[in-house]
């Protein structure tokens, strides 16, 4: 979200560019409920996508037995710093994914390897010792993009004006780790600048909805081991 | 052995037995990641008996505090070292009351990268057996080979086989057995899981019975006389098979506690001799 956000800020004071327009996501489940950290993109499709530029590392942590943030798309290119912030848990962090496959067993605390995710698709993250922790990058080809936050709304500061392909993606959508990004819903729009007399800040009103059909989750649930029982 | 006082409860000693191996996580330094299980149990034949005359159900309680550091050994084998103090509460017999203590140790292998991929383990536990009964007390120990497979996110597949020998003070109270276990556990919603399990046991068992029965005294390898459910019982200890099957259902109230009810169908046989348990269960187990 801070990437676009900054992009766009760089359009609207960049001599000759047209001016980045806002467009906000309003994403909800079958049941009306917002729904959070789905990712929503935008990919142009009468121009072509903007070359990347540098950006800092994003950081995905582990803490807690957890991975955070637990979804987060990048741009192709982008890099991603690991930490484990444990105080005495050492990890072994890994990805299967053929968008980005590597490992690093003996992940101690203190530990704060950096990945280059160059290969566009989802890469799922997991932990081979720590079955539960698992977390999600989408690596995304365009430079518009935004995750929702807990009240299922994303903005996107697009530019230019013209016909875009959104794509939504979430993790519980069907298929939505077996096909990846494919899985996505999708969507044509196109986005055109709004009057500035009706709209100083040009934001698209209204928000641009999606119903998603969100699976059960189903991901593995950490809790304590039970004992096997047995004759005593 | 005798125990005049068999049939009255006594709060404050199950309360201590209980709270026992809590007071083990004073010293407990941080990453041993200690677990804290508390049960309950009705046991419908505590005294293995097979004539309805004899059977006695009672309630047992029980607290179990493990702790445990794994070392890792490169990137697909790990060893896991620690100790279990654990101790045993029947209000209505205190004969049977018991605590243990002893290390652990396992060796685990991982076949592979991801959640999906199998483990097979070697665990190694010993034990110094106190208990109410003299008799009772004595070593224990065993070995447990696991192999565990979980087959998708929500459904895993656990099989051991178990050696364990403990060898009491009383002859009649050393068990040694071979226990094979199949569990398959399935989450069923993200708060609720549901286990099966099938064992399969052959070693020794103590029946208590009112004699005489000469059909126990050809079969036993030792008997005692015996008060510990304050009837002029004998002990016997037989060489016999235990047919398990379980069912456990699973609450995970937060990431580190879970409560867990359960019932077990025990049926144990050597020759004319047959008895059967229900035992039905309630633990509490927390990580901290």
């Amino acid at each position: 979200m801070t990437r676009p956000l900054a992009l766009a800020c760089l359009l609207l004071v960049a001599p000759g560019r047209t001016v980045a327009i806002d467009v906000s996501f309003k994403i909800i489940d079958a049941r009306g409920q917002p729904v959070a950290d789905a990712i929503v993109a935008l990919y142009p499709l009468d121009a072509p996508v903007p070359p990347a530029t540098r950006v800092p590392a994003v950081e995905i942590e582990q803490r807690d037995l957890q991975f955070s943030p637990f979804v987060t798309p990048l741009r192709t290119g982008s890099s991603a710093v690991l930490p484990n912030h444990e105080k005495k848990v050492e990890h072994h962090v890994y990805s299967s994914s053929p968008a980005k496959p590597f490992e690093f067993p003996l992940y101690k605390p203190g530990t704060a390897e950096t990945v280059v995710f160059d290969h566009p698709g989802l890469v799922v993250l997991g932990c081979n010792i720590h079955d539960s922790m698992l977390a999600y990058v989408a690596v995304l080809e365009t430079p518009w993009f935004a995750k929702t936050a807990a009240d299922g709304i994303a903005t996107i500061a697009a530019d230019p004006p013209g016909r875009y392909r959104a794509e939504v993606w979430h993790p519980r959508l069907k298929d939505a780790v077996k096909s990846g990004l494919a899985a996505s819903v999708q969507r044509e729009l196109t986005l055109a600048p709004a009057a500035p007399a009706l709209s100083p800040s040009n934001v698209l009103p209204p928000a641009q909805s999606f119903t998603l059909a969100l699976e059960p989750d189903r991901r593995i649930r950490r809790s304590p081991a039970t004992s096997g029982g047995g004759y005593k | 052995m005798e125990n005049p006082a068999s049939a009255a409860v006594n709060p404050l000693r199950t309360a201590l037995l209980a709270c026992l191996p809590a007071l083990a996580f004073a010293g407990v330094p941080a990453g041993w990641a200690p677990n804290l299980t508390t049960t309950a149990t009705w046991d419908s034949n505590a005294s293995n008996a097979s004539r309805s005359a004899d059977i006695v159900g009672a309630l047992q309680l029980q607290a179990e505090a493990d702790v445990a550091q794994r070392i890792s050994l490169g990137g697909d084998d790990a060893l896991f070292a620690g100790a279990r103090l654990s101790a045993a509460a029947w209000p209505r017999f205190d004969g049977l009351d018991r605590a243990a203590l002893g290390p652990r140790l396992a060796w685990q292998h991982k076949f592979g990268l991801g959640a999906l991929a199998p483990t097979f383990s070697v665990a190694l536990a010993a034990d110094a057996v106190a208990a109410h009964e003299s008799g009772r007390a004595g070593l224990a120990g065993g070995v447990t080979f696991a192999w565990r497979q979980r087959l998708d996110d929500a459904t895993r597949l656990t099989l051991t086989h178990e050696r364990a020998r403990h060898d009491a003070r009383a002859a009649v109270f050393d068990r040694t057995g071979a226990e094979t276990s199949l569990e398959l556990a399935r989450d069923l919603d993200e708060h609720w899981s549901l286990a099966l399990a099938a064992r399969w046991r052959e070693g020794d068992v103590v029946s208590y019975a009112t004699p005489p029965r000469p059909d126990l005294v050809s079969l036993a390898k030792v008997r005692v006389p015996n008060a510990t459910f304050g009837r002029p019982f004998v002990a016997y200890s037989l060489d016999a098979r235990t047919l398990t099957g379980a069912l456990a259902l699973t609450r995970t109230l937060d990431p580190a506690t879970a409560l867990t009810f359960g019932y077990e169908w025990r049926d144990t046989e050597r020759g004319p001799l047959r008895y059967v348990n229900h035992l039905v269960s309630a633990a509490l187990v927390r990580q901290f």
